[in-house]
């Protein structure tokens, strides 16, 4: 049915929107609200009011300085070091994934080649690889890059190698018959094609990078959440470990909203074509 | 589709087992450790630091006759199933719940978005703190980690049941109850299965990161870590890690075939059996 929506709708769908936002709130403000409870009912030295926790938070971390934002340097710097490991991780990992899935994939044979290969390597578990890699790489930034890219590209490949081989074949054949060239056959019809199992793979992969990265601040680092969390737990700094343990949070839920606004933005199309199929 | 074209003759056995997908695969793994060996002998690279590939396939085969190995295989996999098997206990029930009711799907939704994205890892510090290291620290770590995986299964599994199932069983004066045991729950079983299953491999390897960070904890990480720390067996990490990544995959392979044995209406199921 291919009806346009009127005005009408889409001001409800915005009056939903928020409404959602609304709950989301109120969802995260009664958590707060438990944790706050819990900790003043049974006081314990390890898990302390919630209120506390932001309070030394806002203390340590939010200045007077509004040419910086208000932010403090030393936050900043914990986390430049964090994402000095994330970003290029993740981005070597996901282009290697991309190129190496959309290759096996169109190429059969070397697809049924390196496949048994890549699913063991995938089965390692990521925290059993820190090891091999420290033993391949030392401590350094360049083993946490190189774990997190593989971390990534490993899950990500197998996912892009699935969409791309289910391409439609009529697409292919059209493609063939009005002879498109090879480069506008892998951007105009098996990339686009493929994009959904991409993201779904992506959203994983970040998921997966985030908790490399996290592992190998603790296993070694001098600098970045991690380190800052495994640093304050061995001082005893109880407030400062349940923050960084928030700052990492927030990581995450930053990373996801990143690839959620992609995926909505690149699918757009995808999801009008397949709703006015119906 | 495929059937059709496939040829009359084609039997169970020759569909199961295919030599030329064998075969491509060894030599995938044939070529990967004959480069690794090439580079660890003409790189320059010391022995501590790439061993001879060789070396590693060695020591992997060697691994069952490690005793300490075995035992500390024994106790990561402790760990995971006891996790893993709270986690289960608990997310599938509030799962099913929270997927029937419309209200409390949305604000534990919510919920989730918000608890998910918090790495399991970044938790180990506290944790450590407060229960000290040991197997119940894992446990614990386990078990939360994948409730979150296994709840958002069960949820979506429920509500993604056949609106016309449901329906039909109303029409046929099913009460609400009986419903929900006799027709969202078998539907929704594979789906919250799946969840079980992406939950295991994210028990295995939270558990073994535990153990990594924790010493005193036992087990495969830290295994992996004396061994690096010990210079003249550090092909022996290797050895390890690929003895888990096989662990790994026999873990899967085993919870394939109980998915196959146990929902056998499955849609994957079916469409393997036409």
């Amino acid at each position: 049915m291919i009806v346009r929506q009127p005005a009408e709708d889409s001001r409800r769908r915005g009056w939903r929107q928020l409404g959602d936002l609304a709950l989301r709130l109120a969802v995260l403000i009664g958590a707060g609200l438990v944790w706050e409870l819990y900790a003043r009912a049974f006081p314990s030295l390890f898990i302390p009011p919630i209120s506390a926790i932001l309070a030394n938070a806002w203390d340590q971390w939010v200045t007077g300085d509004w040419r910086a934002l208000f932010i403090a340097p030393v936050f900043l710097e914990m986390l430049a070091a964090s994402f000095r490991r994330l970003v290029p991780g993740l981005i070597y990992g996901a282009v290697s994934g991309i190129i190496l899935g959309v290759a096996l994939a169109r190429v059969r044979f070397l697809g049924e080649m390196f496949s048994p290969l890549i699913q063991f390597f995938r089965a390692i578990p990521s925290s059993a690889k820190i090891p091999m890699f420290m033993v391949l790489l030392g401590i350094g930034d360049t083993m946490k890059i190189w774990v997190i890219g593989i971390s990534v590209a490993l899950p990500l490949l197998m996912n892009v190698m699935d969409g791309v081989r289910n391409v439609d074949p009529t697409l292919l054949a059209v493609a063939k018959v009005y002879r498109v060239g090879p480069w506008t056959r892998l951007w105009g019809v098996i990339l686009p094609a493929a994009a959904p199992q991409t993201f779904a793979g992506l959203r994983i992969a970040t998921m997966i990078a985030l908790i490399v990265l996290v592992l190998s601040e603790l296993t070694g680092a001098a600098d970045g959440v991690g380190y800052y969390v495994l640093y304050a737990q061995r001082m005893f700094y109880v407030l400062d470990m349940w923050a960084g343990v928030l700052v990492l949070g927030f990581i995450g839920y930053l990373l996801n909203a990143v690839v959620s606004l992609a995926e909505v933005r690149i699918l757009r199309w995808h999801r009008q074509s397949t709703s006015t199929a119906r | 589709m495929t059937a059709v074209m496939r040829a009359p003759d084609a039997t169970l056995s020759r569909r199961l087992i295919q030599p030329r997908p064998v075969l491509l695969g060894v030599a995938g793994f044939a070529v990967f450790f004959l480069a690794i060996e090439l580079l660890s002998r003409f790189s320059g690279l010391s022995e501590e630091i790439l061993p001879r590939a060789s070396t590693m396939i060695l020591r992997t085969l060697e691994l069952p006759a490690q005793e300490s190995y075995v035992i500390a295989m024994g106790e990561t996999l402790w760990a995971s199933l006891v996790g893993l098997m709270i986690a289960t206990l608990l997310a599938v029930p509030i799962g099913v719940i929270l997927g029937t009711s419309g209200a409390a799907y949305r604000a534990m939704s919510a919920l989730i978005e918000f608890m998910r994205p918090v790495p399991p890892v970044a938790l180990i510090p506290p944790v450590l703190l407060i229960m000290g290291a040991g197997a119940e620290m894992k446990i614990f770590l386990v078990a939360y980690s994948t409730f979150w995986i296994i709840l958002f299964n069960a949820i979506y599994g429920i509500r993604g049941v056949e609106p016309g199932l449901k329906d039909m069983a109303r029409v046929f004066g099913t009460g609400r109850t009986k419903s929900l045991v006799v027709v969202s729950l078998p539907s929704a079983a594979p789906f919250i299965f799946t969840g079980v299953q992406i939950a295991a491999t994210a028990a295995f390897i939270v558990t073994i990161g535990t153990e990594v960070l924790a010493g005193g904890s036992g087990g495969i990480g830290q295994w992996l870590m004396v061994n690096l720390n010990a210079v003249t067996r550090r092909e022996w990490v290797f050895a390890g890690a690929f003895g888990a990544g096989l662990v790994g995959v026999a873990i899967t392979g085993l919870l394939v075939i109980i998915g196959r044995i146990a929902f056998p209406w499955s849609v994957s199921n079916r469409e393997r059996a036409e």
